[in-house]
Parts: structure tokens; sequence; C-alpha cells
């Protein structure tokens, strides 16, 4: 029952405290080009989470037979991305092979939704972390859901960050980055930290 | 004799032109067209890492160090490879080349640790390594992803520099010199993404500016 709990507790610190994207920065470029191009956010950020899992996964299976050697961060980002590169591979030629009309839709999304910085860095934090097996495996779930979140979010604001009423300077990018500025510091008043000295 | 010096005025304007292009290919992604201030690529390490002048400034050589090899590799044999491959043999490469690195210079894996390796098979890289390198020659590719790596370095190091001098932190003096913001509360990404929205805004405003000067230098 307590590991119940402790994965679900996991799951939602996922979508708070521990948000990956907007309290631990990962993943922000990939954030800012697919909520600007804003097709098919649900599937996108499903692939993540599916890449996630696999990479973490095998990652739990590699982790077994590398020990000690594993935990240098060099050997663990060399198994991430042979995993992640293997995995992306292997889903090209399933999808294509058993179902091309999903293919289709979702081939062009493939390459940056399989690698990028939130499926390789989740195997880290939980190696970091010393999660259990659920436990990482419902991080996973729950970063893909924040990244679907966070994609429904910023998807609109887009248009309005080049309306007239903001300073030219600040049009687009400048004014996404201060847009994610609120949104991380939101996020960072459920730590409970402080801004200033006491 | 009149042919051969129009042949040699031809040929001093071509190498003209490909040196002011090989400049537009560096100077793009270091500074007007800056591969973090305007693509918004390589964002996470410069949240996660760029926490003083020292690993911002092993993140830059690192960044330096793995991109450029990945980027000549795959404008050796990218053109070969279709489309969908360049992206994972990319990030096999670059991993590799990681690995090397730090055998060459462990003290950068031991400064930057782990944003340092997911900055080397990050954005930065993949989008220079399979989307630019394999449809340009060589030297073209070495000044793009040289002015990417660039480009991102000189946004980390003003990043941390500015988070360090705000902890006090002056070059040798590690620590509360004068600083008035908690080391905690700069570390936290909420400070990098507010430190570049002023920096892109402040370059876009700069690209304004030239452009308008631009204009009126080309009016009569």
């Amino acid at each position: 029952m307590n590991e119940v709990v402790l994965c679900l507790l996991t799951a939602l610190a996922a979508f708070t405290t521990e948000n990956l994207l907007l309290c631990g920065g990962a993943g922000l470029s990939r954030l800012l080009r697919t909520s600007r191009k804003n097709n098919e956010p649900l599937w996108y950020a499903g692939l993540v989470t599916v890449f996630s899992l696999l990479t973490y996964f095998t990652s739990c299976i590699i982790h077994d037979f590398l020990n000690p050697l594993y935990t240098e961060p060099v050997v663990l980002t060399f198994t991430y991305a042979v995993s992640c590169a293997v995995w992306y591979l292997l889903g090209m030629f399933l999808l294509s092979a058993a179902v091309p009309h999903f293919f289709q839709k979702v081939d062009q999304m493939m390459p940056t939704a399989a690698i990028n910085t939130v499926v390789m860095a989740l195997p880290f934090i939980t190696v970091m972390r010393g999660w259990t097996l659920w436990q990482g495996a419902l991080y996973c779930v729950g970063s893909g859901a924040a990244f679907y979140l966070a994609i429904r979010m910023l998807a609109p604001v887009w248009p309005k960050l080049y309306e007239k009423q903001i300073p030219r300077a600040l049009r687009g990018l400048p004014a996404a980055f201060l847009f994610l500025t609120l949104l991380a510091l939101g996020l960072m008043g459920f730590t409970g930290s402080t801004l200033f000295w006491n | 004799m009149a042919k051969s010096r129009i042949e040699r005025r031809r040929a001093q304007l071509r190498r003209r032109k490909y040196w002011r292009q090989l400049w537009n290919a560096f100077e793009g992604p270091f500074f007007t067209r800056n591969v973090v201030l305007t693509a918004g690529l390589g964002i996470f390490p410069i949240l996660a890492g760029a926490m003083g002048w020292e690993s911002a400034g092993a993140l830059f050589w690192l960044c330096v160090c793995t991109m450029v090899p990945v980027c000549l590799l795959s404008s050796l044999v990218g053109q070969r490879l279709p489309l969908w491959m360049r992206p994972p043999i990319s990030l096999f490469v670059a991993a590799g080349v990681l690995w090397l690195v730090t055998l060459w210079q462990p003290w950068l894996l031991r400064t930057t640790g782990a944003v340092g390796c997911l900055m080397a098979v990050g954005s930065v890289m993949l989008s220079h390594a399979s989307d630019y390198a394999p449809g340009h020659i060589l030297m073209g590719t070495l000044a793009d992803s040289l002015g990417a790596a660039c480009g991102f370095g000189m946004v980390a190091l003003v990043v941390g520099g500015v988070r360090a001098l705000l902890t006090g932190s002056v070059w040798w003096q590690q620590g509360d010199v004068w600083g008035t913001v908690s080391t905690e509360v700069l570390s936290q990404p909420f400070v990098g993404l507010l430190l570049l929205g002023v920096l892109a805004a402040a370059l876009q405003k700069g690209n304004q500016v030239r452009r308008k000067w631009a204009k009126r230098r080309e009016e009569p």
C-alpha cells in the first residue's frame, strides 16, 4: 500500500514541485517548438512518454549488468543514447509496418519526440534519486503528462506574444521566456523557498 | 592580357563571396541569429548548468569539443543517410565523442556533471548535426558549428557570470562578498529564464536597430 501511495505521489510531484520542464528546465527547447507548431500535442506528449518509459526500462536492465561502472555520467549518457536511438529505429520500423496510417500521422514528430533531453534526463533523475522501478516509471508518466499540459498552456499564448501592445523588442521568443519565467516562479511556490536572505 | 585581368578580378570576387558566406555561417548562430536567444535551442544546460564562470566556461568548451567533430562527420557522410536516420546516428556519434572528450579532458565532466552530458547530446548538437551539416560543405559546417558553439558559450558565460555576481562571487572570491540573492534561489530555472528573456529582448532590439541603419544607408 505504501509503495502505491509513494508511486502516486511521485507522479503528482512530476506535475508540481519536481516538474522536469519548469522546475528542472529540461526539454524547454522542444516545448517552445512543439507549442508553436501546435500539431497534435497529445500524440507528441504520448510519444515522449512512451520513449521515456522504454529508455528508462532499458536503462534499468542495463544497470544490473554494468554496475559499478554504470554510475559514471559519461557511461550513463552513452547507454541512454544507444537505447534511445535503438528504440527510435525500432519504433519507426514497427509503426511503419504495423500501423501505416498512424505512422503517417506521427512520422514527422517521431525524431524529436524520441530523441530529446526529457527522454535522456528521466533515467538520470531516477538513478540520482535512487527511486524504485515503479516510482521511476510513474515519474516518466507524470513528466509526459506535464509536457502535454505545458504545450496546451503555451500554444494559445504564442499568437498573443506577437500583439502590438507588446514592445517590439519583446515580441516572440523574449516574451515566451518571460511567460515561462512566471510559470516556473509559480511552481517554485510549491517548494516553499524564499527569494531573499531572511 | 585583358582577359586574364577579368579572370583575376572574377576569382577575387569569388574568394570574397566565399569568405563572406563563411563569415555569415559563423556570425549568424553566434550573434545575430543566436542559437539560444533567437532559435531557442540549448536552454536546459544554461538554466541548469551555467551557475558561475567556471561551470559556464566548462560548458562552452565541452560544446566546442563535442559539437564540432559531430557536425564535421555529419557533413561528410550525412547526405548518404536518409533523413530519418540522421538524428539517431548523430546522437550515437555525439555520445561516443563525449566519451573520448572525457578521456582527454576529464575536468570538463567533473565541473559540469550530468548537465554537460545532456548538453553534448542535446538540441543544439542535434539541430546543427542532423539538419544543417548534411547539406553543406565542410568549411561551411565548421563555421556554422563553431558559431553555434560560441553563441551558446557566450550566452552561458553571460548567464553564469550574472548569477555569480548576484551571489557575490567575484572571480576568485567565492561566496557572499556583497551578494543579496541566495545561491539556492539563483540556481532556480526561473532566474535563468528571466535572464534569457532580457538577453533575447536586447538582441532583438539590437537587430532591429541594425536593420534600420542598413536601410538608411541603402537609401540615397
